[in-house]
C-alpha cells in the first residue's frame, strides 16, 4: 500500500489540490472574455474555474506510473485503488472548495467543485480511452475548445460548456456527474488505451 | 519523412484539418456580422482572433512530439544532426498546419473585399507567436514526462493568450500577441512597439526553448536558468511597450493617400476608400464653396490622416454615401475638445449639433438623413452624449434654420462666435441668433 501511494505520487496530489484551492481563492472572480469564434460575444469566463485542472493533470501523471506489467499480474486490486486516489483527491477538494465558499473566501467554491468532479471524470474516461500518456488532455482540451466555442455570456454559454455554466444549472450538474461516473466505471474497468486496442 | 507517415505520427499534421475547419467556421460567422473595410490589414488581424484556440493547440502538438522523442530515448544518443534542426523538423507539422488555418481564415475573410494578399506583418507576428509557443512546448513535452507536459503546455499557453486581457497592466496584452486583432481601421496602422515588444518576448522564449534542448535534466535549479529567458524577455519587451494601453494601432502616415489632382480643395483618401474619391470631391467643391460663402476660412485640402489648420481632417468609409460624406466633411470643420473637456462638464460643446447641423444643411445634405440624425421627438445624440441639462438646449433643427434664414454676415458672427466658444469648458454657447 505504501509502495502504491509513493508510486501514485499520492503526497504530490495532496499539495496540488492544496496549490489548486489556494489559486481558487487568490484569482476571486478574475474573469476574461473568451473571443467570439461563432457568436456575436465570446464566453466570460472565471479563471478559478480552471484551477481544478490541475488536479486531473496530477492524478494523470500518478496514475501513468507503475510498471504495467506487473501491475498486470498484481494480487491486489490495484484498479480500485487508484479509482479510489482519484474520487478520494476530488472529492478532498470539493469539499475544501464549497467550505470556501461558506466562509466567505470566494464565491466559486461550488462551481469548482463540480468541476473538479467533471474534469477528474473526464480524465479517467481520457485514460480509459486513450491511455496513460494522453489522459489528461481530454479535460484541458475540451476546456480549450469550448471556451472558444461556447458563445455569449455565461447565462447564455451552451447547454453542453457545464464547466462555465451558472450553477444553478441542474444540466450543468448532471453533465458532470454524468462525467465523473463515467469515468469512475471506466477506470474500475482496470484497461486503459481502448482506442489503441480498438 | 513520407506525407503517409507524418499524417500517421505528428499531431501536427493530422490536427491541421481540424483547425481549418474550426478557423474557417469562426470566420465566415465573422464575415456574416461584421462591418469590414477592404484594408488588408485590418482584414488579416481580424483573422488573428483565433490565435487562443489555434496556439494552445500548436504548442501541445508539439509538446507531444518532444514527448514521442523523450520515450524512444533518441536524446540521450549521440547527435548526427544539431539537436535544434532535429527539433525544428518535429515542430514543423505543428507550427505550418496551424500557420495555414490562420492563413485560410484570413484568405476567407480578405476574398469577401476582393484582396488576396494577407498582410505579410501580421502574418509574419501568427508565424513568430506559433512557433515560440511550439519550441517551448516541444523543449518542455522533452525534458517533462508526457502526461504532464502536453496537458500543462495546451492550459499555460492559453492562459497567456486570454489572462493579458483581465489583468494589469494592460500592455502585456501586445507582448502575448492577443492584442492584434484589436488592429486597425483604415487610419490606424500595427504600432511598432507591438512588433519589436513580441519578437523580444518570443526571443526570451526561443533561447529558454535552447536551454531546454541542450541541457540533461530538469532540475530545481535548472527550472529556474530555464524560465530566466523568458523573464528577461517579458521585462525587455515591456519597456518596449510599457507606455502603451491595451490599443495596439498607431497612426498611419498620411503620405499613403491618394488625392485628387485639380479641383478647389483637393480631397485626399486612403487608397483603400478610393472608391468615394470622386464624390468626396464633388462635395467638397460644393461645402467649401457654401461655407466660403459666408466668409469662413476653409482649408484648400479635405484629407485623411492629416491634422492641425492646414487641412480639414477626414474619416471617411469606402461603403460611406453621398450624407455621410458630407457627415464627415461637417465633422472635420468642428475643433476637437479642448483638453478641459475629458475632466469635467464642457459646456461649449453644447454648440456641436448646431455648428455640424448648419455645416451639412448648407452643404446640401439630404432632409431624409438630417431626419434620420434628428428624430422628431426624440432627444439628438449629442444631448445624450453631452448629458446637458434640458434648458440649455434649443431645438437644433429651428434654430439652425432661422440662422440659415439670415443675411450672410449675421450667419458668420453667429458661427463664429460658437465656434470660439468651443475651446472653452466654461462659457455658454451664444445659439440664439437672435
Amino acid at each position: 500500500m505504501r509502495l502504491w501511494s509513493k508510486v501514485r505520487r499520492g503526497r504530490i496530489c495532496v499539495i496540488v489540490v492544496a496549490v489548486a484551492l489556494g489559486l481558487l481563492v487568490m484569482l476571486g472572480d478574475l474573469t476574461v472574455s473568451m473571443p467570439a469564434l461563432t457568436a456575436f460575444r465570446g464566453v466570460t469566463l472565471p479563471i478559478s474555474l480552471l484551477a481544478p485542472l490541475s488536479l486531473p493533470i496530477s492524478l494523470a501523471w500518478g496514475l501513468a506510473n507503475g510498471d504495467p506489467a506487473a501491475e498486470s499480474v498484481a494480487s491486489r486490486l490495484l484498479a480500485w485503488y487508484d479509482t479510489a486516489l482519484a474520487v478520494g483527491m476530488a472529492a478532498a477538494f470539493a469539499a475544501a472548495a464549497v467550505g470556501l465558499q461558506r466562509v466567505g473566501l470566494t464565491e466559486l467554491g461550488v462551481a469548482a467543485a463540480r468541476n473538479v468532479f467533471g474534469y477528474v471524470g473526464m480524465m479517467l474516461m481520457g485514460r480509459w480511452l486513450f491511455g496513460r500518456e494522453s489522459a489528461a488532455v481530454l479535460p484541458v482540451g475540451f476546456v480549450v475548445v469550448a471556451a472558444a466555442f461556447a458563445g455569449d455570456t455565461i447565462e447564455d454559454a451552451a447547454w453542453w460548456a457545464w464547466f462555465v455554466r451558472p450553477v444553478q444549472d441542474p444540466a450543468s450538474w448532471n453533465q458532470a456527474v454524468a462525467w465523473f461516473g463515467l469515468g469512475v466505471v471506466a477506470s474500475l474497468r482496470g484497461r486503459v488505451g481502448l482506442a489503441a486496442v480498438i | 519523412m513520407r506525407l503517409r507517415t507524418l499524417f500517421r505520427v505528428a499531431p501536427g499534421a493530422w490536427l491541421a484539418p481540424v483547425l481549418i475547419a474550426l478557423v474557417a467556421l469562426y470566420v465566415l460567422q465573422y464575415v456574416t456580422f461584421a462591418h469590414r473595410e477592404p484594408y488588408a490589414l485590418g482584414l488579416t488581424a481580424r483573422a488573428t482572433t483565433v490565435l487562443p484556440l489555434v496556439v494552445p493547440i500548436c504548442a501541445a502538438a508539439a509538446a507531444w512530439e518532444g514527448g514521442r522523442l523523450r520515450r524512444a530515448g533518441l536524446w540521450t544518443m549521440p547527435f548526427a544532426r544539431s539537436p535544434f534542426i532535429v527539433a525544428l523538423w518535429a515542430i514543423a507539422p505543428a507550427v505550418l498546419g496551424s500557420l495555414l488555418a490562420v492563413l485560410v481564415g484570413a484568405e476567407i475573410v480578405l476574398a469577401y473585399e476582393g484582396i488576396v494578399l494577407p498582410d505579410p506583418v501580421v502574418m509574419g507576428l501568427v508565424l513568430v507567436v506559433l512557433s515560440a509557443h511550439a519550441a517551448v512546448g516541444f523543449g518542455i513535452g522533452l525534458r517533462a514526462p508526457t502526461v504532464v507536459a502536453v496537458p500543462s503546455v495546451l492550459v499555460a499557453s492559453f492562459l497567456w493568450l486570454v489572462l493579458p486581457r483581465a489583468i494589469e497592466p494592460s500592455w502585456l496584452i501586445h507582448l502575448s500577441g492577443s492584442s492584434i486583432d484589436l488592429c486597425c481601421a483604415t487610419s490606424r496602422v500595427l504600432a511598432p512597439g507591438v512588433v519589436s515588444g513580441l519578437l523580444t518576448f518570443a526571443a526570451g522564449m526561443a533561447v529558454t526553448t535552447a536551454v531546454l534542448l541542450t541541457t540533461s535534466r530538469l532540475r530545481p535549479r535548472l527550472g529556474i536558468l530555464t524560465a530566466l529567458p523568458m523573464v528577461v524577455g517579458l521585462v525587455s519587451g515591456g519597456a518596449l511597450v510599457s507606455d502603451m494601453d491595451w490599443d495596439p494601432t498607431a497612426p498611419r502616415g498620411g503620405t499613403a493617400t491618394v488625392c485628387t489632382q485639380e479641383g478647389d480643395p483637393i480631397v485626399c483618401v486612403w487608397p483603400e476608400n478610393q472608391s468615394v474619391l470622386t464624390n468626396a470631391a464633388e462635395v467638397a467643391e460644393r461645402a467649401a464653396a457654401a461655407w466660403r460663402g459666408v466668409g469662413l476660412t476653409v482649408p484648400g485640402r479635405f484629407a485623411e490622416g492629416v491634422s492641425g489648420e492646414a487641412a480639414v481632417h477626414l474619416n471617411l468609409s469606402a461603403y460611406h454615401s453621398r450624407d455621410q460624406v458630407i457627415s464627415a466633411m461637417a465633422d472635420g470643420m468642428l475643433p476637437d475638445p479642448p483638453a478641459c473637456a475629458a475632466t469635467g462638464e464642457y459646456r461649449g460643446g453644447i454648440a456641436t449639433p448646431y455648428l455640424w447641423t448648419w455645416f451639412v444643411t448648407t452643404a446640401g445634405m439630404s432632409p431624409e438623413y438630417l431626419d434620420f440624425r434628428f428624430p422628431e421627438g426624440r432627444k439628438p445624440e449629442w444631448q445624450v452624449y453631452l448629458n446637458a441639462p434640458p434648458d440649455r438646449l434649443m431645438p437644433v433643427r429651428a434654430v439652425v434654420d432661422s440662422v440659415i434664414s439670415q443675411p450672410r454676415e449675421m450667419q458668420r458672427t453667429w458661427l463664429e462666435a460658437n465656434l470660439s466658444v468651443m475651446w472653452s469648458c466654461d462659457v455658454d454657447p451664444p445659439l440664439d441668433p437672435g
